[in-house]
Parts: C-alpha cells; sequence; structure tokens
C-alpha cells in the first residue's frame, strides 16, 4: 500500500488599512490575527501601526508587545501566525483533496471573522482589508503552499525530473490570472497565473528570491520515513473547484510517482521558460518543447499525463471526473471553464469592461483584479460571482462556518484541535508534531504525534472524551505515541 | 459533480442548435451587462489610490 497522502495548504494573505498609504503590516497582521484572544487596538497599537511612515523596514524594529498572539494554533487543528508581513493561514493536515478544499475555505472564513472584529477596534476611521492573491502588482509575491506526504524512499531526483512539467503545465487549470506583468518578464496585458513571473529556476531552496519550481525545504514535521513535499509554485484559488482539481492532480500525480508509474511522459525542455508561455497562453495554443524532440501545448501535456493517471488508478475521489471535465472545456470552448476557474472568470469579467472601452492599462482592471480576491463578502468580486450561480461551488457556506472549529477527524489535526477546543487553559505550546501540558503543579508533560495520519478520533475517541482533564488525558494516553 | 456539469451542457444537435442559440447569446450578453453594471457599483471608490497603496512586502 502506498504512503498515505496527508495533505495541507498555507496560505499568506495580502493586508491593506483601507484609505491609508503608508502602515506597518506586521502590526496590522498581529491585530487580525491576535483579534479573537483579545488583542485590541490600544494607544499602543494605535501609534505602532501607523509608525512606519518610511518603514523601509517593512515589518522589522517593531517589537510587539508581550503576549501579542501572534501564533495561533485554533480548534480545528489549524495554525495562524503573522509570518513577517502578512498574516498566514496553515490548513490542518487532512487525507483527501476535498477535505484539504474545505479547510483552505476555512482559512477564508477566519480570516473574514478575526478581520472583522479587528476592524470593529479601529472604529469608523479605517478597516482592514484581506485578499487572498499572490502578487501586489509592484513586484511583490507572496506564497501559496502546497504540502504532501510522500515516502521518502521515492528519490528526489525523480521528484525533480518528473514534477516541473506536471506544475507549469496545471496552471492552466490552477492559475488565479493576473493583470499585466512584474518582475522583468516578457509583456502580457494579462496573465493566466499570478505567480508565474516569480519563478526563475527549476529546482533550490529559496522561497522569496529566485523561486524554484520545485522546492527542496526538508522539513518534515513528522517521522522522518515521510517527506513533506512542499510545493510553492500554485497560485491561491478562490474557485473551490479549481483548488480541490489543483490539489487532487497533484495529489494523484504524486502518487503515481511513487508507484514508479509515470516514466516516459512528457518533459518539457526549459520548464522556466515554458511557465512564462503558459502564462500568457490565453488562447492554449502555444507549443513549448520537449526533451528528446517534438512539442506539445500545456492542455495536451495535461491530457497525456491525465491518460497515463487513469490507467495507473487509484484516483483520489472525484478528481478524475472534474480534472477530465475541465481539460475537454478548455479544449472545447475556454470561456465556458468560467464556471470554474479564477482565471478564466477574471478574463471575462475584464474583457467585459475592455469592450466599454476601459483600457487594461488603466488602475480600474488592476482594481478589479485586486477587489477578485478580497475575503469580505460584500467587497469580492468571487463572491458576486457565486451568489449570482455565475460559479460552481462544491461546499454551503454553513460547512466551511464548521469547518472553522471542527477538525478533520481521520489525521492528528484532530488531537490537535480537540484538545485546543477542550483543553486549552492547560496547553503550554502545541506544534504539528506535538502537544504540551501544564498541570496544576505546573509539571509539563508532552504529547508527541510523530504520525501524521495518526492521533486520529477513531484511535483516541475514547480516551479524550472519558477525559475531564488534559491530566487525566496523557495519563490514560501512557505516553504512547499517538 | 462532473456528471451534473455535462448533463447541463449538453445541447440540441443540428438545425435545432442554430435556432435555440440566438436568445441564449442574447442573454448572455445581457447578462455580462448586469454583472459589469453591479461590479461598478461594489468596486472601491478611488482606484488609482486604491491599487497604488495596495503594497505587499515581506512575503514567504
Amino acid at each position: 500500500m502506498s504512503t498515505p497522502k496527508v495533505i495541507g495548504t498555507e496560505t499568506e494573505f495580502g493586508i491593506t488599512l483601507k484609505g491609508v498609504a503608508r502602515f506597518n503590516p506586521a502590526v496590522a497582521s498581529a491585530l487580525v490575527v491576535g483579534a479573537k484572544q483579545g488583542v485590541t487596538m490600544n494607544d499602543w497599537f494605535k501609534e505602532a501601526l501607523l509608525l512606519s511612515e518610511d518603514a523601509g523596514n517593512w515589518g522589522a524594529g517593531v517589537a510587539l508587545p508581550e503576549g501579542t498572539g501572534v501564533n495561533r494554533v485554533l480548534a480545528n487543528g489549524a495554525r495562524f501566525y503573522v509570518d513577517h508581513a502578512h498574516p498566514e493561514y496553515a490548513t490542518p493536515e487532512t487525507t483527501n483533496p476535498l477535505d484539504a478544499t474545505l479547510y483552505d475555505k476555512a482559512g477564508e472564513e477566519t480570516l473574514r471573522q478575526s478581520s472583522k472584529l479587528a476592524s470593529d477596534a479601529l472604529g469608523s476611521a479605517s478597516s482592514f482589508g484581506l485578499y487572498k492573491n499572490n502578487s501586489d502588482g509592484k513586484g511583490n509575491s507572496y506564497g501559496f503552499h502546497e504540502n504532501v506526504m510522500l515516502d521518502r524512499r521515492l528519490p528526489f531526483g525523480e521528484i525533480v525530473r518528473l514534477l516541473p512539467t506536471f506544475l507549469v503545465t496545471r496552471r492552466i487549470i490552477g492559475g488565479a490570472g493576473k493583470v499585466g506583468v512584474e518582475n522583468g518578464r516578457p509583456a502580457a496585458f494579462y496573465q493566466v497565473s499570478q505567480r508565474s513571473d516569480f519563478f526563475e529556476e527549476v529546482v533550490g531552496l529559496e522561497t522569496t528570491m529566485r523561486r524554484p519550481i520545485v522546492n527542496t525545504r526538508d522539513e518534515p514535521h513528522s517521522d522522518p520515513a515521510y517527506r513533506r513535499l512542499h510545493v510553492i509554485y500554485g497560485d491561491a484559488n478562490m474557485s473551490e473547484v479549481q483548488t480541490f482539481t489543483k490539489i487532487g492532480s497533484l495529489v494523484w500525480f504524486l502518487t503515481a510517482l511513487e508507484a514508479a508509474a509515470l516514466d516516459g511522459i512528457p518533459r518539457l525542455l526549459d520548464p522556466v521558460l515554458a511557465g512564462d508561455v503558459v502564462s500568457r497562453d490565453l488562447e492554449l495554443t502555444q507549443e513549448l518543447p520537449l526533451v528528446g524532440g517534438g512539442a506539445a501545448t500545456a492542455l495536451e501535456i495535461q491530457q497525456l499525463i491525465l491518460q497515463r493517471l487513469q490507467a495507473f488508478g487509484l484516483a483520489p475521489a472525484g478528481v478524475a471526473d472534474e480534472w477530465a471535465d475541465l481539460l475537454d472545456t478548455l479544449g472545447r470552448s475556454r470561456d465556458e471553464a468560467a464556471d470554474r476557474l479564477d482565471w478564466v472568470a477574471k478574463l471575462t469579467v475584464l474583457r467585459g469592461f475592455a469592450e466599454r472601452g476601459v483600457a487594461w492599462s488603466d488602475p480600474k482592471m488592476r482594481a478589479i483584479d485586486l477587489q477578485y480576491h478580497d475575503i469580505d463578502h460584500s467587497k469580492s468580486l468571487h463572491r458576486r460571482l457565486v451568489e449570482t450561480a455565475r460559479m460552481r461551488r462544491l461546499f454551503t457556506d454553513g460547512q466551511i462556518e464548521e469547518a472553522v472549529t471542527r477538525p478533520p477527524t481521520d489525521t492528528r489535526a484532530w488531537l490537535r484541535g480537540t484538545c485546543v477546543r477542550l483543553f486549552s487553559s492547560e496547553i503550554a505550546s502545541a506544534s504539528w508534531d506535538s502537544l504540551v501540558f501544564t498541570n496544576l503543579d505546573g509539571e509539563l508533560s508532552r504529547v508527541p504525534m510523530m504520525t501524521p495520519h495518526g492521533a486520529t478520533e477513531a484511535e483516541l475517541g475514547d480516551i479524550v472524551r472519558a477525559s475531564e482533564t488534559a491530566s487525566e488525558m496523557v495519563t490514560r494516553l501512557g505516553g504512547a505515541d499517538g | 459533480m462532473a456528471e451534473q456539469e455535462r448533463r447541463q451542457r449538453s445541447k440540441p444537435k443540428g438545425s435545432q442548435r442554430a435556432l435555440e442559440n440566438l436568445p441564449v447569446v442574447a442573454d448572455r450578453t445581457q447578462h455580462i451587462d448586469d454583472l459589469l453594471d453591479e461590479i461598478d457599483t461594489v468596486l472601491e471608490e478611488n482606484a488609482e489610490e486604491f491599487v497604488r497603496n495596495y503594497v505587499q512586502k515581506g512575503g514567504e
């Protein structure tokens, strides 16, 4: 049996203070992340928030008050924290693409609730704006990362050899769409991808400069028999169907890669250059040179990879149909995919305004691009499309709200989130792979969780439910590794 | 999910399709017009300032 595919995503959100040109984004992020923990606007924050009139050192240079909640573990098992100058949300560990998508959307809801609390504390003068996108249009990018657990016996060289072609061509179903170009890359009025402009290498360790298509970061946060592949190439998506298909196709691809079932699939001759081409190929007709001669379009390569995976089997539930249908739609009539793909939906809106005489260089086009990703339902253009049934959904608002406070049951996120809900006063610290509790005498006890698909409700539900306190639970666990 | 989609999109064939396409196209144009009008009402008031102020350093 192959290694269980434990999956999670990390999203950094863009943050603004409405109507204020210069503010300190690290302080703003701390106010949003800490809002539910009672970090509220006081004189110190008022001053610090507006401190950086001249802040060449964004986020740096301001020491936050002791105890400010900039690193929270939530009742759904997620982590919510300040990463440099952004609020960042990392989903709890999940075992399938549908749950990964649900908890990705729960991240938006978490930000929405927290930013409303933080904005209320600002009074009527201003409010925070939060954006689930990946670029400010001025050469700065912030990440969306997918994490997938792999068997460490899979040689990393195989990942480097075969994954870039999949990731680059996956843009056509994973792109969030962007007006313009950054980072000195070839001209375009509109691109498939928010992130493509920022990738400069095939493989490497960096995430903030000279970004690689395959990132070599090796922090498993688990038993080192597993590798946590950290995929930094993707765009963050608003569309639920798109998030599901993007993650699901990756997970399926990696499952087949582990089984050595992908030999002979097409490989791009120059993945970095191909990334530029794919992101600008709105008509999906550009051929990309392949290793060993010949060329194929991104759509053709995706179809070939899908065929190979269909022959291999083991598709995560729902992924094969959704992916095949998206590729069919793109092959037949791109605009019909506007009900599922952010980049096509956004293009449809922008083209409508262009036909009304708005120039592509007009700030209004860039504003529409940004506002598509606003997580405030009253402002979000994506939300307008969903509410008017122009875009399909996978979940109800109620399901997403529930996922804000309820962990997945089939990974260690269940124990983490359940302990946050039941025993928060006894938690000394919580991380991905352990929980540390303090008892009444101030003694610490540590519960390791080295198996990402362990410490589940099925394994530990009876023990946790029978315990009145964390101390009782720890005694019952008997120090066993969940 | 996908099956439902395909059913929704299955269209009549041949000349029947040509006839039925006319009102659909008009309908679509109307829909996009309604959508653009609606978007105009929720767009940030000062697009230029909004875009200029949107600066995000220190990512990843």
